[in-house]
């Protein structure tokens, strides 16, 4: 299992909002719900856009390029033209720092 | 070339995603109006078709019927991004009645035009481009909407065949063709079902208020969209590859607010019934603006006439002379 990796501080994300960052070569998607943060792979399966520039709406996050949906707390794909999952990362808060788990 | 070189860009050059947020707030109560309207509409004009029957008066209501019947692409449009409805259940309700009567097939259409908008106006890989090097006799065809039907015929006759057209597989995830063979085989049972009803109850109803006006209205739509992107750069540069083209407000409602079309390509996330809002606050960011449909395909035209005479009265920087004085 590897190593908790610091990538953002919570503060920088707004509620119902998500921040790309990338961490050893991958590039994640951090959310903030109103129930707490979450992560998942941050390009779409689809096509390839960035997540990060699509918008939160109800616990999904919705793709800039071609409005497919994925689950945020789960990754699913649940609209087309999504049809491929996304990976969801374990993600943790100590004090305002956001660690994700990449393994 | 690479897929990254490919992939439509813009978005971000023209608005920030905090500035783009206000935009893509969609509700049902928009899409239920502007449905409304236009299927009311529909009704109206095939109730004038109904009563100019067997008078001269049938050639103003059908070509009236018609127009709106080829509308219906704006709502197949609109359903397909999802940001018709709010509720995404009501949005595939409608999506599918109207692409029924639009005469394609939703999912394989829905993906077809998510890669139209991945690379739009890269030869090769967009599937809307127009003819490279379009002639006169091109033009005149693609209006008449011979592309149109040749590739609709053939996604609703070859798809429940399992017949997927090689040169278009790109469109689609693998997982999704068993879905766009299913469906395919439902419509061709809805359509076959509406068919052989017309023939037991000897009714020319579905030709006379469906089928007539839907072929006879099309090279209409064909026409408007000839301004989307004709005549603009080829390249993945969304601020210079599409053309929003102002026009009346009739026009506008009909076609929901299509019209805004660079609007759309940057910011497909944003329901139709905020892109006039999305005009006023990005339209100097964007080369070509049309000053109307007629205007854009005279300038078509007018290059394919004359190849070289310059793109619809555009300045050096590329405005119009509308935005000139503006």
């Amino acid at each position: 299992m590897s190593d908790w990796l610091d990538v953002a501080n919570a503060d920088d994300i707004d509620e119902d909002d998500v921040i790309q960052v990338e961490v050893e070569g991958q590039v994640l998607a951090i959310y903030r719900l109103e129930d707490g943060f979450y992560a998942t792979d941050g390009i779409c399966s689809h096509a390839e856009a960035c997540l990060a520039d699509g918008f939160v709406m109800d616990g999904f996050i919705e793709c800039p390029l071609h409005q497919g949906r994925f689950e945020i707390k789960t990754g699913k794909a649940r609209s087309a033209p999504a049809t491929e999952d996304l990976r969801t990362y374990e993600l943790k808060i100590e004090g305002s720092r956001i660690l994700v788990r990449l393994d | 070339m690479s897929v990254e070189a490919v992939q439509a860009f813009g978005q971000k050059e023209v608005l920030t995603k905090k500035e783009y947020k206000p935009y893509i707030v969609r509700t049902n109560r928009h899409g239920l109006v502007r449905f409304a309207i236009h299927a009311g509409a529909l009704m109206a004009s095939g109730a004038a078709v109904y009563a100019s029957l067997g008078t001269w008066w049938i050639v103003p209501s059908m070509a009236c019927h018609a127009i709106l019947m080829a509308f219906l692409f704006a709502p197949v449009h609109e359903c397909s991004h999802r940001t018709a409805f709010r509720n995404r259940t009501l949005n595939e309700a409608v999506y599918w009645i109207v692409c029924l009567v639009y005469m394609v097939p939703p999912t394989f259409f829905r993906y077809a035009h998510a890669t139209h908008h991945t690379y739009t106006q890269v030869r090769g890989w967009d599937p809307d481009m127009l003819p490279e090097n379009m002639t006169l006799r091109d033009y005149v065809l693609f209006v008449l909407g011979t592309t149109f039907w040749r590739r609709n015929f053939r996604w609703l006759l070859f798809h429940p065949f399992g017949r997927i057209d090689p040169k278009q597989r790109y469109y689609l995830p693998d997982s999704e063709i068993p879905k766009v063979i299913r469906e395919a085989r439902i419509i061709m049972l809805i359509y076959a079902g509406v068919a052989a009803a017309a023939v037991y109850y000897g009714s020319w109803a579905p030709l006379i208020y469906w089928i007539v006006p839907r072929f006879v209205g099309e090279p209409y739509m064909r026409w408007l969209r000839i301004s989307e992107h004709g005549d603009c750069e080829e390249s993945p540069d969304l601020r210079r590859n599409t053309r929003t083209t102002m026009t009346n407000r009739l026009v506008r409602c009909f076609f929901w607010e299509m019209p805004y079309h660079a609007e759309h390509h940057l910011c497909p996330l944003v329901p139709f019934h905020a892109l006039s809002r999305l005009h006023e606050k990005i339209r100097d960011k964007l080369h070509p603006v049309g000053d109307g449909y007629l205007a854009v395909n005279r300038q078509v035209v007018g290059n394919i006439l004359s190849p070289g005479s310059g793109a619809m009265g555009l300045d050096e920087s590329g405005r119009t002379a509308g935005q000139r004085s503006a």
